[in-house]
């Protein structure tokens, strides 16, 4: 009788034991991971992992391929939803922490469905730096449209051709070849360029795009747009054939003179580089967990193998086998603690906490009729919100405690991926050429965990950022610089972005003091 | 040994060099695509020059290359392709096994591969049984076996090791192709079944040891061969690409890694494990001995051009991720050169074998 490998039944809380401390985990809430991690579970189980290499192989001969039928079953279990704050119909709480258990949990089962996901969860992650306008806007559609079945999925355009690395320090962005540009215009911005290798690129219907509005001033006048793919003047144009993660396709997305209406601004014109640092914050330590569930995918595979399997048993026996199959569950154990170490300070110490604010969940609480309403609309997208969003990071936060989260979340990238290299490439040396299904999916994981070292930053970046911020205490300029001041005052009257009712007003003001606390 | 002068080596270098440029490297992209008929105008190739059978002598249409030479040549075509270098590699092992009588008979762009099966008690090491005149079974993973013309097998017999022939065509044989081939895709593999085929018994333990030889010291020619490539890629690419408004290879990241590259390629072209293998090729060390060097230069060697094809397709970033690129493809060849003919555990296995001897 074959043995059952006791791999992928481990509770939540054998698991992770020190999800318990985190303040935001505290009864309900860690029920609530639970079931979510549970369902996630089943859905890989039963529709991920077994296609794996079905998705892989379909994606390679036909660029067009995308696996929406899959989307739409995520979606069943709140995949496209899990990154949305609780104000929005999202799980809210400890909302990174829980997209990193997600994000390990699909990769262990297919890496290139949980980057659809999860570059789906980086495209909605700037519209946190908008404030509460979009709770009620695209994060709603998103809900919507996981429960009628018709997903609705996003992406994040932040590299060029000629700037990759370089889009992702504050440092290089001034230094760097950047092409892309948004010029402004009556009511807006037009936008030209191109930008490559974007997951979901293809398939978005909203993508956040960063480009800047002066290109002799990147760093100060960068700025996020939130694009509507359908717009005049944009389109897709070359899907790449990678080495892995094909499923998850990434597309290069041509702009000519597309327009952006100003109130698609996401935060001020100059806060791009403050938004996509720290989004980048919230996302690398999920990629920390991607790189991790690759991990633990090849090791639970060829584990499984060994057990029960009558090719791989006699390999059991031998003690040079036992001593990496130590060091593989050694080597997943630390990936782990360290993106749940950038996740929690994430959560509950740095930007995640702004959700945690007063003033923010009082903002929720008001009925979604009240902060659906034309003139609340237009004081929730005022330059007002825009700045208290800012204010708040600067003065809760700061330039000091988002440089640290950014050291902690790329060494749990830098960390998880390479130990995504480092176990598949173990995994395949145990198995061999002659271990016949197991080898391709091993060589899949294998070509999936590459990937992991290089986007978000490649990993000698992220160190970098890690020796900036851990090794030397240092301070990145992550907050804005130059933000503000490109708007002028008829801009702003003209936009009607002053607010002009007293309740809203108080309440934004609020936020700014409880902010300063 | 043989009567070439190290002038005619050089030659023959020389023309391996020229042919691996302007014929291997262009289509290294399409050979690793799967595409027959560029294969089969790169074997022609190969064939043209005399390379599949180069280790024979000039008498029975080869180059009269030592083992030392056609590890020269192996590396030459690995700078332009992984995959053709192992077809050429399984080639020359399979021709070099066969005895005068067949050898007559095999066409000069014939393909013959080497197969050996894997060793007892590791997988895939029971799939194939082999009887006297019949064998039946199944080999899960022949590289370059997909349209190949004959197969010398290094396999066992009970406790004995024997080296058969499997003639393509033959009765109960049927060659699939496999397609989940992560690397070297200019040797197709093939996935093998035999209901009763006829075999016809090459020898035992001597050729096993010399097909052993053969292919490790091979492999790892080859796995430096890809090593040099991603080089030449990541340093072209480091000097050309613009970060921060620099080029990238004036950053300590970049320098670092390119660093590496060379001191691996370096340091491997100069030790003793590949000086090892080419002193064994020449007849200067016993064939245990031999065996050996080959095993640890093929250890040794594979990891660094693993490392290295890693680091290259990382100097490259989100490009060298690309399949365009050309880079990631050193990547998965040098994998399988890991993995080939045995991972480099079970290399190290044997080795330590060889030493307690």
């Amino acid at each position: 009788m074959k043995k059952k490998a006791p791999i992928s039944t481990r509770t939540l809380r054998e698991a992770f034991p020190r999800l318990a401390k985190n303040p935001q985990l505290h009864g309900g809430n860690l029920r609530k991971l639970e079931e979510l991690i549970d369902r996630t579970r089943v859905f890989g189980d039963r529709h991920v992992r077994p296609r794996a290499l079905e998705f892989d192989r379909r994606a390679w001969a036909d660029t067009d391929d995308f696996p929406w039928d899959l989307v739409r079953e995520g979606g069943k279990s709140g995949l496209l939803s899990v990154c949305l704050p609780a104000q929005a119909g999202g799980i809210g709480d400890a909302m990174c922490t829980t997209l990193c258990i997600v994000m390990e949990e699909l990769s262990a089962a297919c890496p290139a469905v949980a980057v659809i996901f999860g570059a789906h969860g980086l495209g909605v992650g700037p519209l946190a730096f908008g404030g509460p306008m979009y709770w009620d806007t695209v994060m709603r559609d998103i809900v919507e449209s996981e429960h009628n079945g018709d997903p609705l999925v996003m992406a994040f355009a932040i590299t060029e051709p000629g700037a990759g690395t370089d889009m992702e320090n504050p440092d290089l962005v001034e230094r760097g070849h950047l092409a892309c540009s948004a010029r402004p215009v009556s009511g807006g911005f037009r936008l030209n360029g191109t930008k490559c290798f974007i997951s979901n690129g293809a398939q978005a219907r909203w993508i956040t795009v960063y480009m800047p509005v002066d290109p002799a001033r990147p760093r100060a006048t960068m700025t996020c747009f939130l694009v509507d793919s359908r717009s005049e003047g944009f389109k897709v144009g070359h899907v790449e054939h990678k080495m892995g993660q094909r499923a998850s396709r990434a597309a290069e997305l041509i702009f000519d003179d597309v327009f952006v209406p100003r109130d698609k601004v996401v935060g001020r014109v100059g806060d791009g580089v403050t938004n996509m640092m720290g989004v980048l914050i919230g996302s690398r330590p999920c990629v920390g967990a991607i790189g991790t569930g690759i991990a633990r995918g090849a090791y639970e595979r060829v584990l499984e193998w060994l057990i029960n399997d009558p090719e791989g048993q006699p390999l059991l026996e031998r003690q040079q086998v036992r001593l990496a199959l130590a060091q593989m569950e050694e080597e997943i154990h630390l990936a782990r603690q360290m993106y749940l170490d950038a996740s929690t300070e994430f959560d509950v110490v740095s930007i995640g906490g702004l959700m945690q604010d007063p003033g923010v969940k009082l903002l929720g609480k008001l009925p979604r009729r009240m902060r659906t309403n034309a003139l609340m609309r237009r004081q929730l997208g005022s330059g007002l919100a825009r700045s208290a969003v800012m204010a708040l990071l600067g003065r809760k936060v700061g330039n000091k405690g988002l440089t640290r989260a950014l050291a902690l979340s790329s060494m749990a990238k830098a960390r998880g991926s390479d130990t995504a290299m480092k176990v598949t490439g173990m995994a395949l040396e145990i198995a061999g050429l002659s271990s016949g299904p197991l080898r391709a999916e091993l060589e899949k994981l294998m070509r999936d965990a590459k990937l992991t070292q290089i986007f978000e930053g490649t990993n000698q970046l992220n160190r970098l950022e890690v020796c900036e911020g851990l090794c030397l205490d240092g301070e990145l300029g992550l907050l804005p610089i130059g933000a503000g001041n490109w708007e002028t005052a008829s801009e702003s009257s003209a936009d009607g972005a002053s607010p002009s009712n007293g309740r809203v007003r108080s309440k934004l003001e609020s936020l700014s003091k409880v902010g300063a606390r | 040994m043989n009567g070439m002068s190290e002038s005619e080596l050089g030659d023959v270098i020389a023309v391996t060099r020229e042919f691996a440029t302007k014929e291997l490297s262009p289509n290294a992209l399409e050979l690793d695509d799967r595409n027959e008929d560029t294969l089969s105008a790169c074997w022609r190739g190969v064939c043209e020059v005399g390379l599949q059978r180069g280790l024979l002598p000039e008498s029975a249409g080869g180059v009269g290359l030592s083992l030392a030479g056609l590890l020269g040549v192996l590396e030459e075509l690995a700078v332009g392709d992984g995959g053709v270098a192992a077809l050429t590699l399984l080639s020359n092992a399979a021709l070099a096994l066969l005895p005068k009588e067949i050898l007559g008979s095999v066409g000069d762009d014939a393909r013959y591969v080497l197969v050996p099966l894997p060793e007892p008690g590791t997988p895939g090491s029971t799939g194939l049984s082999i009887a006297d005149k019949t064998a039946s079974g199944s080999i899960p993973f022949v590289l370059g076996g997909f349209g190949a013309d004959g197969f010398v097998i290094v396999g066992r017999k009970g406790d004995d090791e024997i080296v058969v022939l499997i003639e393509a065509g033959a009765k109960g044989l049927t060659v699939e192709r496999d397609d989940d081939q992560l690397g070297l895709n200019g040797a197709p593999v093939a996935v093998i079944e035999c209901k009763s085929t006829p075999v016809k018994k090459l020898g035992g333990a001597e050729l096993a040891l010399e097909a052993r030889i053969l292919m490790n010291a091979g492999i790892a020619a080859i796995a430096r061969g890809v090593a040099r490539r991603s080089r030449d890629i990541a340093l072209d690419y480091a000097e050309n690409r613009f970060q921060g408004g620099s080029m990238i290879i004036e950053y300590g990241a970049i320098i670092d890694m390119i660093a590496r590259i060379s001191e691996r390629n370096r340091v491997i072209a100069g030790s003793s494990a590949f000086r090892g293998y080419s002193l064994a090729g020449d007849g200067a060390l016993s064939g245990d001995e031999a065996l050996a060097q080959a095993l640890a230069a093929k250890a040794a060697t594979t990891e660094a051009a693993a490392e290295s094809t890693t680091d290259a397709v990382q100097i490259l970033g989100g490009m060298g991720y690309m399949h365009e690129m050309g880079v990631e493809k050193l990547m998965r060849d040098a994998r399988y050169c890991q993995l080939f003919p045995q991972s480099n555990w079970l290399a190290r296995d044997d080795l330590v074998t060889l030493e307690r001897v």
